[in-house]
């Protein structure tokens, strides 16, 4: 019982929601505002529910002092902090803010220069990898490497002003024509091939969700 | 000794991207914009040919990560949407981290027009549940929005009295770092008909040209090039003299561009002299 109506609620509503799509009536358009209203509602206990896991699994961690258990005090730290500053500059204002000096400080002077530092690690990896991976072993990663350094040219400013400065100044050659290779190379092949990605996506996605709805895969309950 | 080129140890081009990366942000060297893409000159125009007080709406789908990118985009949108007295709406319905970086550009440009809370602009900030928010703007925005990110009501702001969904919305852009701009594609334009555009981060661009191509989309932004780019065309038809960090930003990236490419034509080089002695 505690298997079949989680199915039975998903199933049904699932099955209501594609229906109410392609009826435009009154009922139709009362349903899907309940369901937002719901669908908020379960958000939010989303959101209880994760923090709950997240707090309890790095305690754990901490307590047992299991693998990288240091990392876990800074993410404890973070999830302490972060309310707290938040709850000062509310006590100072005497009112709920979300815009404090305490909060702000901490948001742009800890917070954003973290996350953005972990991102931008992105480009030295993809660097060490381009440098292992972009060589002419076959036909196929020639193909790779030319398209590559053809975006590459073609998206920083740099490869217009060289070609402008030097074959462009030729009367049957464009200006901007890294661009043009660049912009055309996106559009026609990449765009051939994306869509096809896309038709193929969505005909899983649609297949997945009918398999869902119909209870015929469960894995969403954990197994 | 080529063998061991072509086995560098990635710390050494860690190093070199790194210097290509400061070098050119200390010497300040420019490399202008020569060129506008056709789909950053599609939202211009569309955004230009607004009649003044036409509402945008601007959803702020990144975090901190990707702004860099994005940040970018929303202030040379900003500085656009302000000089031509549109009327613009910030939400940031996905990252909730998102909320201050968004008010604190929406604040900066808007302060530089000397346009008014609440009355040229509103800012929404986060409401949790991103496709009950979609759908619900059709309906009423303030049924999903009490306060904006001041936590001022809306029936109290002038602006938002103005505006009940997507009817009177005359643009929505989703600047993304993710996957958010087909979902407003497939609820807001296809069930509501409001028209969409985004602007996205240079490594999901080609995602979104299928969506530019059957017109569901009215103009697409590629990352910090898209950034540069409307920075060029917001400040050729002088709507501001302020340069913005899109072109100092593509500027380091040509730098670290030509080092890639030089790299990668090193290493196979390289690579080809050992294969030839190899045979």
């Amino acid at each position: 019982m505690r298997r079949q109506i989680p199915i039975w609620i998903c199933g049904v509503l699932g099955l209501l929601l594609v229906i109410q799509f392609f009826v435009p009536h009154q009922v139709s358009e009362d349903f899907l505002d309940k369901s937002n209203d719901w669908f908020r509602i379960l958000t939010v206990f989303a959101f209880v529910i994760g923090i709950g896991s997240l707090i309890r699994l790095h305690a754990r961690r901490i307590s047992r002092r299991g693998e990288n258990w240091r990392y876990s005090i800074a993410v404890i730290a973070g999830i302490v902090v972060m309310p707290l500053v938040a709850l000062i500059d509310s006590i100072k204002a005497s009112e709920f803010v979300t815009n404090g000096m305490w909060f702000e400080w901490f948001y742009f002077n800890f917070y954003v220069p973290l996350d953005a530092t972990m991102f931008s690690l992105l480009a030295f990896f993809i660097a060490s990898a381009a440098y292992r991976a972009f060589r002419t072993r076959t036909l196929d990663a020639t193909l790779l490497l030319l398209a590559g350094i053809a975006l590459m040219i073609g998206n920083a400013p740099f490869g217009n002003i060289f070609w402008d400065a030097t074959l462009g100044k030729l009367p049957f050659l464009p200006n901007g024509f890294p661009t043009i290779l660049g912009d055309w190379i996106l559009v026609v092949p990449g765009m051939a091939a994306k869509r096809a990605i896309l038709i193929g996506l969505a005909l899983g996605a649609i297949s997945q969700s009918l398999r869902i709805l119909l209870g015929l895969d469960r894995a969403w309950m954990g197994g | 000794m080529l063998d061991r080129l072509l086995t560098i140890d990635r710390r050494v081009i860690f190093i070199i991207v790194g210097i290509a990366v400061i070098f050119p942000a200390l010497t300040k060297i420019k490399f202008p914009i020569t060129r506008v893409s056709e789909s950053t000159q599609m939202l211009y125009d569309r955004i230009d040919e607004l009649p003044p007080n036409s509402a945008i709406m601007i959803s702020l789908d990144y975090g901190p990560s990707s702004m860099a990118e994005l940040q970018p985009q929303l202030a040379a949108l900003l500085h656009h949407c302000f000089a031509k007295n549109l009327r613009v709406i910030g939400i940031t319905p996905v990252y909730v981290d998102a909320v201050p970086l968004g008010r604190a550009e929406f604040e900066n440009i808007a302060k530089k027009h000397n346009k008014q809370n609440g009355v040229d602009y509103c800012y929404l900030g986060y409401r949790p549940g991103f496709l009950a928010l979609v759908l619900g703007f059709g309906k009423d925005i303030g049924e999903i929005y009490q306060r904006d990110a001041y936590r001022t009501l809306l029936k109290d702001i002038p602006l938002m009295q103005q505006l009940t969904n997507y009817d009177d919305i005359a643009l929505l852009i989703s600047l993304a770092s993710g996957a958010t701009p087909p979902i407003w594609v497939a609820y807001a334009n296809a069930r509501y008909n409001q028209a969409i555009a985004a602007g996205v981060t240079g490594v999901m661009v080609s995602d979104f040209f299928p969506y530019l191509d059957s017109g569901q989309m009215v103009g697409l932004l590629p990352g910090l090039k898209g950034a540069a780019e409307y920075e060029k065309l917001v400040q050729a038809a002088g709507y501001t003299t302020e340069s913005g960090q899109g072109a100092p930003g593509m500027s380091i990236q040509s730098v670290v561009h030509i080092v890639l490419i030089l790299l990668i034509v090193f290493c196979n080089v390289a690579h080809f002299i050992t294969r030839r002695r190899e045979n």
